[in-house]
């Protein structure tokens, strides 16, 4: 065979395999289809009834493969939140996490920083349809770890100070303002307390479940520095939120009020989420509860430091970090997150707020919100939204919530003492500060 | 000393097979530990405290496996297969990045618990890359990736987990028991990296040693071989007076016994003639012709002996094949074009005619490359009625003048003594003409 035939030869197998090639480059990802999975949990983060929990995801799916009809979505349902922790983790380590899944608060830090969860900067980075200023930040920010966002909000749920406006009445004492303060509260609840039947027992209470971290929230203070590595224990506003909670609660000497006594209208103040709020109120949670006082609620009442903020908790999905379909799965937690659509649904179904401020502050919202908790709610958008602005940015760092559980216990004994605040406060604050160091 | 280095070069090989082995050993273990690990927690629901105790999530164990094996095996492999292209420099190198890239592979499957898999790589390139400065590249390649390749330092750059960590689930009894299992198989493959080495070193002392002996003898038998050249130059030198001695003699011989013998017998006859003529006419025409007959005979005796003296080429040839030669050897030799022009259908003449044939081609192209410095020549040979034409011209430089000393004097005399001519033109190349009155052969009468 002469030279030219053998050069020809090679061309034409060269050409054959360039054109294989191609073909399945260009024509197999169109008739593939992409198999998503979607990790989620029955029920809510929130631990409030709920049994609408798969109808906004299903529905999310429909439009979205309606959208993208090369792509399926499944997942797996009846996942208890108890057991979702434990497995996800298991999918991880076998190899098996879903695309997308929701991520419980406990699990961000470590699922974070172990490499579970995809780092979004550089999807969001590429994304010029997405802007992260339409989130209310404090939400948004909690999926940020270490200065990288490895989640997006899906819902949120701010606390609330649930009022009982009939005690209130009855006791010939106004309502409070929007911008009252612990003073206000304080002396309110003063007020409030007493033996109403005469048995030397206190029988009608100021506050039912005000936690120390509540006042620490509404007193603009921060437990640790932005990159979480030393501990603000004593700093003046965390002292003084600890000392007025002790001191609220001394209120009633030493009998506290448990939840009965809210429920049978013989507590005035109540912080309570915004989901369980929102779940007690409609049928049929109306007949067993609330249903001999009229109430209404507001803001946390803001400390004497400053700015008031306040808590809200986030339900974050992300990505799996090993995910073979990064780019759809970006696209469905956008539908899920980022979508105006789902995320209205979630003041219909849900028991949260939209972190979009777009949803979450607009009259449709309200409109919802209206249908669906009756005549007689007073939840104000406006009230929602500047709560939602005000949320306090959580510093993200690893140990966080071993951390914050410590720092909770120990707080819990060093309210019942009665002396040596100061240097048990210290003593605490060098503890956790040599954890923080680890 | 050959056996000696056999059974040398088959401990290394025992060695590095040993090796292999241990590294094999290594690798499921490690493998097995993790796959086994990751199944207990799933079974004990430990999964979510795991989690919280590592720093990296690892990958799935069973894939991470097959992936390290895999590699392992294409690993030994390509150790085994690379001894074919040993002389190939840049496959060598190929497969060589390839080893080192396989190597990382199966290092980072393995969360960087384990890099001995390095030493079996240096193992192979101590004893296989010839080349020193190849070698040396690698290992300094292969020393900077082992010193890098440690948990320790690797972690803080590219997050990953640890051995220990892996072991966290365990209690702390089993996972020590686990964690000393792996120092000592990785203390062991220390151990045989180290023998390997020192018998390769040893290898290299005395192959270094060997070389060095050898290196002498060739020293010596080189100056042996020179000394010898000298004595065949001299030799040599001696032979061809030698040669020129005795074909001088022939020569001579040769004209005695011819030329001698019958010039003898004419003078005598002469003599013989000149005492005779006066007295009988009839005698000395006798004698005469007597001599006439001696004098035929003494021409065919040269004639013989002057084919004797004939060149080469045509004592084993006739003239045609001895030209086609001619032209063939000397288009070998130098760098010129020769165009042989035969219009003769056969060329069988005298052997004085083929002779001086011969010698004109021979005496022209010389000439043409010598003096004409030709890149081409053209030489035709055709008939014209009782003449032979011979034509050979050539592109060269040519000359104004032509002097008669290019062995055209020689050219001239032979073409004259069988009565011929010649004539040369050096004005355009240089062309010299022929013409021999042909005693044509009887085929062509």
């Amino acid at each position: 065979m002469s030279k030219t035939a053998v050069w020809w030869r090679r061309l034409v197998v060269c050409g054959l395999i360039f054109s294989i090639l191609t073909c399945s480059l260009v024509l197999k990802p169109k008739e593939q289809k992409v198999v998503l999975t979607f990790g989620m949990f029955a029920g809510n983060q929130w631990d409030v009834p709920d049994d609408d929990c798969y109808r906004i995801i299903d529905e999310t799916i429909e439009e979205f493969e309606k959208k993208y009809p090369n792509v399926t979505i499944r997942y797996d349902s009846g996942i208890l939140k108890d057991d979702y922790s434990e497995w996800l983790s298991q999918k991880a380590i076998d190899g098996e996490l879903p695309d997308v899944f929701m991520v419980l608060s406990e699990d961000f830090n470590t699922f974070s920083s172990v490499g579970v969860l995809k780092n979004l900067d550089s999807l969001i980075a590429k994304d010029p349809s997405f802007h992260e200023e339409d989130y209310y930040q404090g939400s948004y920010r909690e999926g940020e770890c270490e200065g990288s966002q490895y989640a997006l909000p899906y819902e949120s749920v701010p606390t609330l100070m649930f009022v009982n406006k009939t005690l209130l009445e009855k006791e010939n004492i106004a309502m409070p303002k929007e911008d009252w303060t612990w003073e206000d509260f304080y002396e309110i609840c003063k007020k409030v307390t007493k033996d109403t039947d005469g048995d030397g027992k206190v029988d009608q209470y100021g506050v039912y479940g005000y936690k120390w971290k509540n006042a620490l929230y509404s007193n603009g203070a921060s437990l640790f520095n932005k990159a979480g590595t030393k501990c603000n224990l004593t700093g003046e506003e965390v002292e003084e939120s600890i000392l007025f909670t002790k001191k609220i609660n001394e209120l009633s000497g030493f009998s506290n009020p448990t939840s009965n006594d809210f429920d049978t209208g013989k507590v005035a103040f109540q912080p309570m989420k915004f989901s369980e709020f929102r779940t007690y109120k409609p049928y049929p949670w109306k007949i067993n509860k609330y249903f001999e006082f009229e109430w209404d609620c507001i803001k946390l009442p803001t400390g004497p430091s400053g700015e008031s903020k306040s808590d809200v908790d986030n339900l974050l999905i992300g990505i799996n970090n090993r995910s073979k379909n990064s780019q759809m799965a970006w696209k469905f937690l956008k539908e899920l997150t980022y979508n105006r659509d789902t995320q209205e649904k979630l003041f219909r179904y849900s028991q949260g707020i939209s972190p979009l401020k777009d949803v979450t502050n607009s009259k449709k919202a309200e409109k919802i919100l209206d249908e669906y908790m009756g005549e007689d709610t007073i939840v104000k958008v406006e009230l929602l939204n500047e709560v939602m602005e005000q949320a306090e940015e959580k510093p993200k760092f690893r140990e966080y919530d071993t951390i914050m559980e410590y720092i909770d216990n120990e707080i819990l004994k060093l309210m019942m003492l009665e002396e040596g605040f100061d240097e048990n406060i210290q003593k605490i604050k060098n503890d956790i500060d040599d954890m923080l160091k680890k | 000393m050959a056996i000696e280095r056999g059974i040398m070069s088959r401990n290394l090989y025992y060695l590095r097979l040993f090796m292999s082995l241990l590294n094999f050993a290594i690798l499921a273990f490690l493998s097995a530990v993790m796959m086994v690990t990751f199944n207990t927690i799933n079974e004990n629901y430990m999964a979510r405290n795991f989690l919280e105790d590592i720093s990296y999530l690892p990958k799935e164990a069973t894939k991470s496996t097959v992936i390290v094996f895999l590699t392992f095996f294409l690993l030994l492999y390509i150790i085994e297969v690379r001894k074919q292209f040993k002389h190939k420099s840049v496959v060598s190198v190929g497969i060589y990045v390839i080893e080192i890239i396989l190597c990382l592979i199966v290092i980072r499957c393995l969360y960087i618990s384990y890099n001995g898999i390095l030493l079996l790589v240096v193992a192979d390139i101590v004893t296989s890359i010839r080349d020193k400065h190849n070698r040396g590249l690698f290992l300094v390649i292969m020393g900077l990736i082992y010193i890098f390749a440690d948990y320790d330092i690797v972690s803080s750059i590219i997050p990953t987990i640890s051995f220990e960590e892996i072991l966290s689930v365990y209690s702390t009894q089993y996972s020590t028991l686990l964690l000393g299992i792996r120092n000592m198989l990785v203390s062991v493959n220390h151990i045989a990296f180290i023998a390997y080495m020192i018998i390769s070193m040893k290898n290299q002392m005395k192959e270094n040693a060997r070389i060095a002996l050898l290196n002498i003898q060739l020293q010596t038998a080189n100056e042996q071989l020179k000394e010898m050249n000298e004595q065949l130059k001299d030799y040599a030198g001696m032979r061809e007076k030698m040669g020129e001695t005795k074909e001088r003699n022939r020569i001579a011989r040769e004209i005695h016994d011819t030329l001698g013998h019958t010039m003898t017998g004419l003078s005598v006859g002469i003599d013989a003639c000149i005492a005779m003529i006066d007295y009988s006419i009839e005698g000395t025409k006798k004698q005469l012709n007597q001599m006439s007959q001696v004098a035929r005979k003494g021409i065919d005796d040269i004639r013989r002996s002057v084919n004797k003296l004939r060149p080469d080429a045509l004592e084993h040839h006739n003239l045609e094949e001895a030209l086609e030669k001619l032209i063939e050897d000397t288009v070998l030799m130098s760098n010129v074009q020769i165009y042989y022009n035969l219009q003769v259908p056969e060329l069988k003449f005298n052997t004085d005619e083929e002779d001086m044939i011969y010698r004109v081609v021979q005496e022209g192209i010389t000439n043409a490359i010598r003096h004409g410095k030709a890149d081409n020549i053209h030489v035709n040979i055709k008939k014209e009625d009782k003449w032979l034409i011979l034509t050979i011209q050539d592109d060269g430089i040519g000359c104004e003048e032509i002097h008669t000393g290019f062995g055209l004097i020689h050219i001239e005399e032979r073409i004259h003594m069988l009565n011929g001519k010649v004539s040369y033109d050096g004005s355009n190349g240089f062309c010299i003409v022929a013409k021999i009155p042909i005693r044509w052969s009887e085929n062509y009468d």
